[in-house]
């Protein structure tokens, strides 16, 4: 017994370690972004690789490490990265969020996200105040200008109230052919800003915009008067923390707290400024889960608008 | 102070000086220059930097333009306000502009730039310009605008406007201003640090070339001055180094020549000292030794410079009778050069006579400093004054006092027979025939003859008597306090015994006589020249009265000589006048009575007018007229002749006498020959007569009388033994004739002695083979007695008298020529 013992004494360590691995050595967290700036992503590191940092600094003491920012150019590419798992933690609009969660079945919305000062926006649909457009309904025909395809406001949302005014839409072959749109589907520009869709319908090469309040409210004043919202949407959450892979409970129970403490951290709130001046982390609620509920119903209309 | 006294310090300040003075000049200039020149260069810089930059501004701006407007059509065309607002803000970095505005095609504002684009939609003027390019720049009040086109190709969608502020510029300008005001100041400081340390630097540099140049000036002025004190304390061997080739190596080659000079110049002292006997002397008050020249060395016979000669030992070297005199001088205060002379016996025994000159050299207290002077030999020159002394007071031959000195003493006895009373007598002495002896046996015998006259009347006269040669055979005496023992006749028989007996000189026995004039005083003359003059009178009155005699003054005497005087000037107006004629005499053949010649005899007036020969020819002879007369009468002869040739007497002869004084006339011959070719004449035509003295003359009538001889002329002997004659003179000159004298032929007949020379003479032409000729032939007799003794010729009154040329002619007319008598020879 005692020569088994003596022999056997390092291998049973070695086996032994080897099972306590999972426990000694966990695996690094990943957060996702898909960067807004899909050519440039220093953009993208500027924005949350304090807030990257500073999770890690905060995670460290527990034994976990946030790994390398993973930051997509698409949303597609974002959502073939969660489905390898190489994304753990997801910032990112409702819209987007909602579409990763159908085309990955890995996110878990965790927490709403006040960014830029937002913690919920709506879209306006705005034509010149001279325009004979009174109501949503009377876009069929017309010209809509959208910021581009991968904003929520001034495009996922705007689209889901089309068809919930029971509108057919279409993107417009060219990019100069305001007033000459054949048929009842309602034609639609990318502008690439915000800026330029109020400046589009400000110079008549589109009817209408729509792009979220708070835009409305940034339109600069040279063209605003000459401009008017005819059409508001329901609002929409300004932005989601998902998890979008499997993280141990305790660990994002941790994680949770530390980022609805973030705020209350100097540093934190530091981190926070940096990404896309995020103000704070709260908890969803009811009426939160509730909204998301309307636009992932929203979205699956949409996706069947687009299907067909 | 001393150090400034030194002429290399004064050149060394004065060459630094000015060194500094005019490298201070140029740095002033310069710097001068260079600040202005810099200061000007601010403003221009400036100026130039605000005109390039402006000039890049807007090179960069065009330039910008076209990229813009290339930048900005898409956006504008899409209508791109995000990339329009971001293209302006990349503008607003990279352009710092005041204003950037993207307008549309119809200048209306597309955007600012800013998120409020303010002025969208208003309306921008566009220069229409703009149109014809693609941008221009417009100054606004306060910068520039820039207008540029936004367009693709052909097709403009719009316009940008760029407005720039100058305030940029002006603050780079502003900033380049301060900048250069600081590098201003940076540059006057270092500039006033350079103007320091160069005026430092030129000080130094000046301190060092004029120090170095004063070395090198003030060196050889050194030596100079060195050489000069070793020349003037007498060392002239020192020499100066003349390498250098300039002014002051020139100045000391000459100051070397110049010692060289000296050293020579002081060889040449010595040696004149030596020659002038003559040297120098000093003595200083305390000292007991004299400084003496190498000259006074040699007068004292001493070798030169041996030893410090003491005053006493010159003192000593004077005769004692001069030594006080001596030691005063050598020793003494003069105000004046002081000079006396004295005898000193040399070394080696000689008295010699010296001339001691001192003068003295006092303090203005009259302290004396120094006694200096001269010491001459004046021995040789002491004798040669007395040598002078004689020479000019005694005659030489004879030792006897001469005119200077005889007269002198004259004077004396005139002033003092004058003022004393009493009475002087003058013997005017002649010896009679002295020419003829001094001609005749020659200079030697006559100057025996004349100092043994002066001897014989020497021990005649008395101590008291003053006997004097006054040139030639003439003796002067004088006679003081005559009385009755001394009476002048007495004296002058004396005188002429005295010299009456014979001389025996030269071997043989010569007898000479005297003539004596006297002259007393104050009876015959109230002045010494007068005296002098009735003497002279006297002694030619006794002349005439006869050999050996002696005549006294008188009025008498004063006539004669006052009427031969008038005769002088008579004749001298006569011969302007032309009052002198020849009258000529027939010269016939003594056997037939056929004219051979004629003699020429020059005769003054006619018929009671008429002047005597015996009178006028002497006073001719004795002023000199006579060489006057010579051409006349040639040519009068000629004249004769040429008449004669014509009347048929073409062979007849003329003869005319001449004298010594005539015949020794240089132009004689000459004058002979121009007569002959004048009247065709031939040489033996012409017979010139002499007396026999005078060919015995001089060198000059011997000369002629050979020249005419050579020419062919005849020459003839008058009054042939009367005087000295020579024989061998008669074969030496080819003498042709031989005239015998009047006066022996005209007491021939009676007096046997003149018979006897008569016929010696014609007997002596006959054996020389030459004509004898007897003149004064008054009586047939003479004639007879002629013929027979074998005289050739005869003239005289038994033939025909003198006369003038046309009665010749008729006398010649009565007688048929003879064409044998001109080469009829003698019989």
């Amino acid at each position: 017994m005692s020569v088994l013992s003596r022999q056997s004494a390092p291998l049973a360590l070695l086996i032994g370690l080897t099972l306590c691995w999972p426990v000694l050595a966990l695996e690094p967290l990943r957060l996702g972004v898909i960067n807004e700036r899909p050519d440039r992503p220093a953009y993208a590191l500027g924005l949350y690789g304090p807030l990257n940092a500073y999770l890690d600094a905060q995670l460290r003491p527990l034994g976990q490490r946030m790994g390398d920012l993973v930051i997509a150019r698409s949303l597609d590419e974002m959502a073939v990265r969660i489905s390898d798992g190489t994304v753990d933690l997801l910032l990112e609009g409702v819209m987007p969020t909602l579409k990763l969660r159908r085309k990955t079945g890995r996110i878990d919305v965790h927490l709403l996200v006040w960014r830029k000062g937002q913690r919920q926006y709506h879209t306006v649909f705005f034509a010149r105040r001279e325009s004979s457009i009174q109501r949503i309904e009377q876009l069929r025909g017309k010209v809509v200008v959208f910021e581009s395809p991968r904003s929520t406001s001034a495009y996922d949302v705007p689209r889901a109230a089309l068809i919930e005014a029971g509108l057919e839409f279409a993107e417009q072959p060219g990019a100069d052919t305001a007033g000459a749109v054949d048929g009842d589907r309602v034609r639609f520009l990318f502008a690439g800003s915000e800026l330029n869709q109020a400046y589009w319908v400000h110079a008549g090469r589109a009817h209408a915009g729509a792009f979220n309040n708070g835009d409305w409210e940034r339109t600069p004043e040279a063209i605003k008067p000459e401009l008017r919202i005819f059409h508001r949407t329901r609002p929409i959450l300004r932005w989601l923390f998902s998890f979008a892979g499997p993280v141990d409970p305790a660990l994002r129970a941790q994680l949770v707290e530390i980022l609805n403490g973030m705020h209350q951290d100097p540093e934190g709130r530091a981190a926070l400024a940096a990404a896309s001046r995020i103000a704070k982390f709260e908890p969803l609620t009811s009426a939160d889960r509730a909204n998301l509920t309307y636009w992932d119903e929203a979205l699956e209309r949409l996706e069947a608008g687009a299907g067909e | 102070m001393p150090a400034f006294r030194r002429l290399s310090t004064k050149y060394a300040v004065a060459i630094a000086a000015v060194l500094l003075l005019g490298m201070a000049l140029v740095l002033a200039l310069a710097g001068y220059f260079v600040y202005r020149g810099t200061n000007e260069l601010r403003d221009e810089l400036a100026a130039s930097f605000s005109e390039i930059q402006s000039q890049y501004d807007q090179r960069t701006l065009r330039a910008s333009s076209t990229y813009l407007s290339r930048r900005l059509f898409n956006p504008l065309y899409h209508l791109d306000m995000t990339a329009l607002n971001a293209e302006i803000a990349r503008i607003n970095a990279w352009l710092e502009p005041r204003s950037v505005l993207i307008l549309d095609e119809q200048g209306g504002v597309v955007t600012d730039g800013t998120l409020a684009n303010a002025g969208h939609g208003r309306i921008a003027s566009v220069p229409e310009r703009l149109s014809e390019q693609p941008s221009l720049i417009e100054e606004t009040e306060n910068g520039d605008r820039l207008y540029f086109r936004i367009a693709h190709g052909d097709e403009t969608i719009g316009y940008g406007r760029i407005d720039f502020s100058d305030a940029r510029e002006r603050a780079l300008l502003k900033g380049m201003h301060a900048q250069i005001e600081a590098a201003w100041e940076r540059f006057e400081d270092w500039f006033l640090s350079i103007g320091a340390i160069g005026l430092i630097v030129a000080l130094l540099v000046s301190l060092a070339i004029g120090w170095r140049l004063s070395i090198s000036l003030s060196r050889p002025l050194r030596e100079m001055s060195d050489a000069a004190e070793q020349f003037a304390s007498g060392n002239l061997s020192h020499q100066l180094p003349t390498q250098a080739e300039d002014e002051l190596g020139r100045l000391a080659a000459s100051l070397n020549r110049m010692a060289a000079d000296l050293q020579k110049a002081g060889r040449v002292l010595h040696r004149a000292q030596e020659i002038a006997a003559f040297g120098s002397w000093e003595w200083r008050p305390g000292r007991e030794t004299l400084q003496l020249s190498h000259g006074v060395y040699l007068i004292l016979g001493l070798d030169s410079g041996t030893e410090p000669y003491r005053i006493d030992d010159l003192v000593q070297a004077a005769i004692p009778q001069d030594r006080d005199q001596l030691a005063q001088v050598l020793q003494g205060a003069f105000e004046t050069m002081v000079s006396f002379e004295l005898r000193i016996r040399r070394r080696d025994g000689k008295l010699r006579t010296v001339r001691i000159k001192g003068e003295s050299e006092c303090e203005e207290n009259g302290r004396l400093v120094a006694s200096f002077g001269t010491i001459q030999d004046i021995t040789e020159q002491q004798q040669a004054q007395a040598q002078l002394m004689r020479l000019a007071n005694f005659d030489t031959l004879t030792g006897l006092p001469n005119r200077n000195l005889f007269y002198d003493r004259l004077r004396h006895a005139v002033q003092k027979t004058r003022r004393d009373g009493g009475q002087v007598a003058l013997f005017f002495l002649d010896l009679d025939r002295f020419k003829e002896i001094n001609d005749a046996l020659g200079h030697d015998v006559g100057d025996a003859l004349l100092r043994t006259a002066a001897q014989r009347l020497s021990d005649m006269v008395r101590g008291c008597d003053t006997l004097a040669r006054m040139g030639g055979d003439e003796f002067t005496l004088m006679i003081e306090g005559v009385s009755a023992t001394q009476s002048p006749s007495a004296v002058a028989c004396k005188l002429i015994d005295a010299l009456s007996a014979p001389f025996e000189l030269a071997g043989q026995e010569l007898f000479v006589s005297a003539s004596v004039g006297i002259a007393l005083f104050p009876q015959d003359a109230d002045d010494l020249e007068t005296l002098i003059k009735h003497a002279d009178i006297a002694m030619y009155a006794a002349k005439e009265k006869g050999e050996g005699s002696f005549r006294f003054f008188t009025s008498a005497l004063q006539r004669t000589a006052s009427e031969r005087l008038a005769l002088e000037h008579q004749l001298r107006a006569a011969l302007d006048q032309g009052e002198l004629r020849l009258q000529f005499q027939p010269q016939v053949r003594v056997e037939d009575a056929v004219p051979v010649g004629i003699e020429a005899l020059l005769r003054w007036g006619d018929g009671e007018s008429s002047v005597s020969p015996g009178r006028f020819v002497p006073v001719l002879e004795s002023s000199g007229l006579i060489t006057r007369v010579t051409q006349p009468v040639l040519r009068e002869a000629g004249a004769a002749l040429a008449a004669s040739r014509v009347r048929g007497f073409a062979d007849l002869r003329v003869s005319v006498n001449l004298s010594a004084r005539q015949l020794r006339q240089p132009e004689l011959i000459g004058q002979i020959e121009s007569t002959l070719a004048e009247f065709d004449l031939r040489p033996e035509q012409l017979e010139i007569e002499i007396t026999e003295s005078t060919l015995l003359d001089n060198e000059q009538c011997q000369s002629n009388a050979v020249q005419l001889a050579a020419l062919g002329v005849r020459l003839a002997i008058d009054d042939f033994g009367t005087g000295y004659s020579s024989l061998t003179y008669l074969k030496r000159f080819d003498v042709d004739a031989l005239k015998v004298d009047r006066s022996f032929v005209k007491d021939m007949l009676e007096d046997q002695d003149d018979a006897l020379i008569v016929h010696a003479v014609v007997g002596l032409a006959s054996g020389l083979g030459i004509e004898s000729v007897a003149e004064g032939v008054e009586l047939a007799a003479q004639r007879a007695q002629l013929r027979k003794q074998g005289c050739d010729l005869i003239q005289g009154y038994l033939i025909a008298r003198p006369m003038p040329l046309p009665e010749l002619l008729d006398w010649l007319d009565a007688r048929p020529p003879d064409h044998d008598a001109a080469t009829m020879g003698p019989s």
